[in-house]
């Protein structure tokens, strides 16, 4: 039997060294209950000894529980914890604006948000919790926490906004399985317990989403036909007289860059850009057919895509037009590089699939999951 | 000689109460707190027990007796319960006494409200009566008043 195996003994139950066995102590156990419970969440428990220097126990827990992160606000002294995901915005109003910004509707508070009406609630009202100065009755400052639930949207107002954390999501007991507004519990750092707030819940007992329901549903769908409808477009040329087209929302920045600047890393061209080294890709050595009419303006115009916090320089020939325009006709393409085609200004213009041309030029932009 | 049992005791407005010992994880001093909003009253709110979270329900209100009085500080009494482990907040700690089945009878008719369904059963103590809680009702907070009608057949 090696040390090793003579060691890992501790954990059987039963195995006892101790010469008096009481009701409570000595029995065997303790290491028995600990191996099991660590093995029981996935975890391993180790035990490495050297007589007369001491041991070590390594313990390995996995951290496949629910972690998400949060928002942590505070009303009433109590904290309480938001999942980012239904954050939308954080609004501050301060001075004059904490006292004529909200308005009563009917008795219900609302705030003009980009001029859009939002309907509010104070969480400290919403949970009857006693704060010394009420928020938004003439305190001094009003946080809003602008939050999405079921699609709508409403304001929260807190008396404090601490800090976004990691947290651990921990189930409530059957006891308060009942109360909607909550989804659950998490320690804080300094081991006390926060409530984790359940926005859908929340935002039907405070009655701001089930009263606007109408409203902005029919504002989404309205949207939604504009969306289908009109798009924002660059236009640009791209090697011989191709109109191509990108939607502008994929666009970073617009850059010109003199051909001079050009360095090259590997077979890489790059630029120095703000600090960084932006790789460039020619497009229309991308295109089919278009292979030798590499853009040969001076400067090169490039269009500045960024994802992940990294960008990427597409090289074009030359920068035409944005344009907000209806797409009329759309028609897939199975060219390489092109998306499709639509009619832009009564003329054929191609969509230029960006995603692809990167994917194509550089693999490894689009993070290590690809590469592999 | 087996048919004794033990008991966790403890005491909550001057009652004497026990739970069975099996069921009771561990007895801890007062915790720091988290109230719950909106939560029935009788959840006196969160605690951290080492990692888990903990629900702990005051045993005065639970059981309709006078309200503790401010500054006074609970005990923690956690019990296994079938949803995980509940703390129930006592004002005092008792001992673990073991006890002979002989004295025990079931709770008397005269017992009303509350109190008749969770009191599972009397042992009639030398000095004092000791009245055994059933852990799982009491933890249960919509159950009150659903066995009213019921006799008390919990012999055992």
């Amino acid at each position: 039997m090696s040390d090793r195996e003579v060691f890992n003994l501790i954990f059987l139950p039963g195995f006892s060294t101790a010469d008096k066995v009481t009701n409570i102590s000595g029995r065997g156990v303790g290491m028995d209950v600990v191996k099991t419970n660590i093995e029981k969440i996935g975890g391993s428990v180790d035990v490495l000894s050297e007589a007369g220097q001491g041991t070590t126990l390594k313990i390995k827990i996995p951290l496949t529980l629910a972690i998400i992160p949060a928002l942590i606000v505070s009303s009433g002294a109590e904290r309480f914890a938001i999942p980012q995901v239904s954050l939308l915005e954080l609004v501050r109003l301060e001075a004059e604006q904490a006292r004529t910004g909200i308005e009563m509707l009917y008795g219900a508070p609302v705030y003009r948000l980009r001029g859009q009406l939002l309907p509010l609630a104070y969480l400290n009202r919403e949970f009857k919790l006693d704060t010394a100065g009420d928020a938004g009755s003439g305190g001094a400052v009003v946080n809003i926490v602008v939050l999405q639930a079921d699609g709508r949207q409403f304001g929260l107002i807190v008396d404090e906004i601490n800090d976004t954390e990691e947290i651990v999501v921990k189930p409530l007991g059957k006891q308060l399985k009942g109360i909607t507004c909550f989804a659950g519990a998490t320690i804080m750092g300094d081991g006390k317990v926060a409530l984790i707030l359940d926005v859908l819940g929340l935002a039907q007992h405070a009655n701001v989403i089930a009263e606007v329901h109408d409203r902005s549903l029919a504002a989404k769908t309205k949207v939604a036909e504009r969306v289908d409808e009109r798009q924002t477009l660059l236009l640009f040329n791209a090697g011989q007289n191709t109109r191509m087209a990108i939607p502008l929302s994929m666009v970073a920045r617009l850059e010109e860059f003199p051909r001079a600047q050009i360095e090259h890393s590997g077979s890489q061209e790059v630029v120095q850009y703000r600090g960084q080294i932006l790789p460039l890709i020619q497009i229309a050595n991308h295109l089919p057919g278009d292979g030798a009419a590499v853009a040969q303006s001076d400067p090169m115009q490039v269009v500045v895509y960024s994802e992940a916090g990294r960008s990427v320089g597409l090289v074009v020939g030359k920068i035409n037009d944005i344009v907000h325009e209806a797409l009329t006709v759309q028609r897939n393409s199975s060219r390489d590089g092109i998306l499709g085609s639509v009619v832009v200004q009564d003329k054929v213009t191609d969509l230029l699939d960006v995603v692809g041309i990167i994917r194509k030029a550089d693999p490894a932009f689009y993070g290590e999951a690809n590469k592999v | 000689m087996n048919n004794t049992k033990q008991f966790c005791t403890f005491f909550v407005n001057g009652l004497f109460f026990g739970v069975e010992v099996l069921k009771v994880q561990e007895v801890i001093r007062y915790q720091e707190m988290t109230r719950v909003p909106l939560a029935p009253a009788m959840v006196e709110g969160l605690i951290n027990l080492r990692g888990q979270i903990v629900t702990a329900i005051d045993l005065r209100r639970r059981l309709d007796l006078a309200l503790r009085e401010p500054g006074a500080l609970p005990m923690n009494v956690v019990v296994r319960s079938e949803d995980g482990a509940v703390s129930l907040l006592v004002d005092e700690i008792g001992d673990v006494v073991e006890i002979h089945d002989d004295i025990y009878e079931s709770p008397p008719e005269t017992l009303k409200g509350v109190a008749r369904d969770l009191v599972q059963g009397v042992y009639k103590l030398k000095e004092r009566l000791l009245l055994i809680l059933d852990t799982e009702k009491t933890v249960t907070l919509n159950s009150t008043g659903n066995r009213l009608q019921e006799p008390a057949q919990i012999l055992n």
